[in-house]
């Protein structure tokens, strides 16, 4: 059972994993472009591992206590899916030590992948999952910061696409899973109204929209139709 | 490597493992109320759902038409993950959809 979880974990990752290489090498070629050197680039990859956050952090400096609290606040306001995934998968945790330093590779793709496994154990499924994300996401990291990649309108087209098609499919996750889709296309919908008709920051308007999406559907869905 | 770079680095990795790690070990054992679980449950598919339409929308100067390839893409992708389940053959179609919508649009 635990080698099938496994198996199926490399098989899964691999597949989310060359989406999140793509993901990778986007990054890396968009922080060259803001003067990034390339083993800065790859830092930041191996050791914050989470692209939002670090499109957000370009062009910080640490010049003074407000901008250092400007970049600790933006990071987490990015990282507040993780709290709830990370709570989510908490329903699989047993307590053991290495469930919780697992953790440290959680990722929207391994979450959504894992949180409707149900071949086998999860938590083998899980760490062979984003172990299989992770090395594929610094592949395409460190392609991207050390081989040039050819300038052309085709090669842009589809980096400006990655983000969005790499969340599509996240998204295409869950409702494999029988999640309902309505909150999810309600949280679009908001958006949309937050930002283009409201003209609220994105990343909060994506939040608002978020919480009120998932608050009215929790609160008038009848418990035991959940599930 | 610039320390500036390594300090930011440590500080981005301290406040992403936090929120990846800490929640868990905090709350893992815990029996938590049917709702908020329920709501923990949907909130971060939404939160994906936020920030992948922040990202297909159009940015300062640009029109509802210069993201379209982004959205068709997206679109493509839906259309082949959701029935078939195939990740990478629906990411290598949206990105190639919206690469060749882009040259058009």
């Amino acid at each position: 059972m635990i080698s099938q979880s496994i198996k199926d974990g490399i098989r899964d990752g691999t597949a989310i994993g060359l989406s999140a290489g793509v993901l990778g090498l986007m990054y890396s070629l968009a922080a060259l472009e803001v003067g990034l050197r390339p083993l800065e680039i790859i830092f930041y990859c191996a050791i914050v591992y989470s692209a939002a956050v670090q499109f957000t952090a370009f062009g910080a400096d640490l010049n003074s206590v407000a901008a250092a609290l400007t970049l600790i606040s933006g990071a987490a306001f990015v990282c507040t899916r993780n709290v709830l995934m990370s709570l989510d998968m908490a329903r699989h945790g047993t307590g053991r030590p290495i469930e919780i330093i697992g953790m440290v590779g959680l990722v929207d793709a391994g979450w959504a992948s894992a949180r409707g496994y149900r071949r086998g154990p999860v938590w083998p499924y899980f760490w062979s999952a984003v172990s299989m994300v992770y090395l594929i996401w610094m592949s395409g990291s460190v392609i991207g910061a050390l081989i040039p990649v050819p300038d052309h309108p085709l090669v842009d087209g589809a980096f400006r696409a990655t983000p969005v098609v790499f969340f599509a499919l996240m998204i295409t996750l869950l409702w494999r899973q029988g999640i309902d889709k309505r909150p999810h296309l309600a949280s679009m919908g908001l958006t949309v109204v937050g930002v283009l008709v409201l003209g609220l920051p994105p990343a909060l308007a994506a939040l608002i929209a978020a919480s009120i999406s998932a608050l009215v559907y929790v609160f008038i869905t009848p418990v035991e139709r959940e599930g | 490597m610039r320390t500036e770079v390594v300090v930011i680095g440590l500080i981005l990795s301290a406040v992403v493992m936090i929120s990846r790690v800490a929640p868990m070990a905090l709350l893992g054992q815990r029996q938590l109320p049917v709702r908020l679980r329920r709501l923990i449950e949907i909130l971060p598919g939404c939160a994906i759902a936020g920030f992948m339409t922040v990202w297909a929308l159009p940015g300062e100067g640009e029109t509802l038409l210069s993201t379209a390839s982004v959205v068709a893409g997206a679109m493509v992708a839906l259309a082949i993950c959701v029935p078939t389940g195939r990740l990478l053959l629906a990411m290598l179609a949206g990105l190639a959809v919206a690469a060749g919508l882009s040259l058009l649009l």
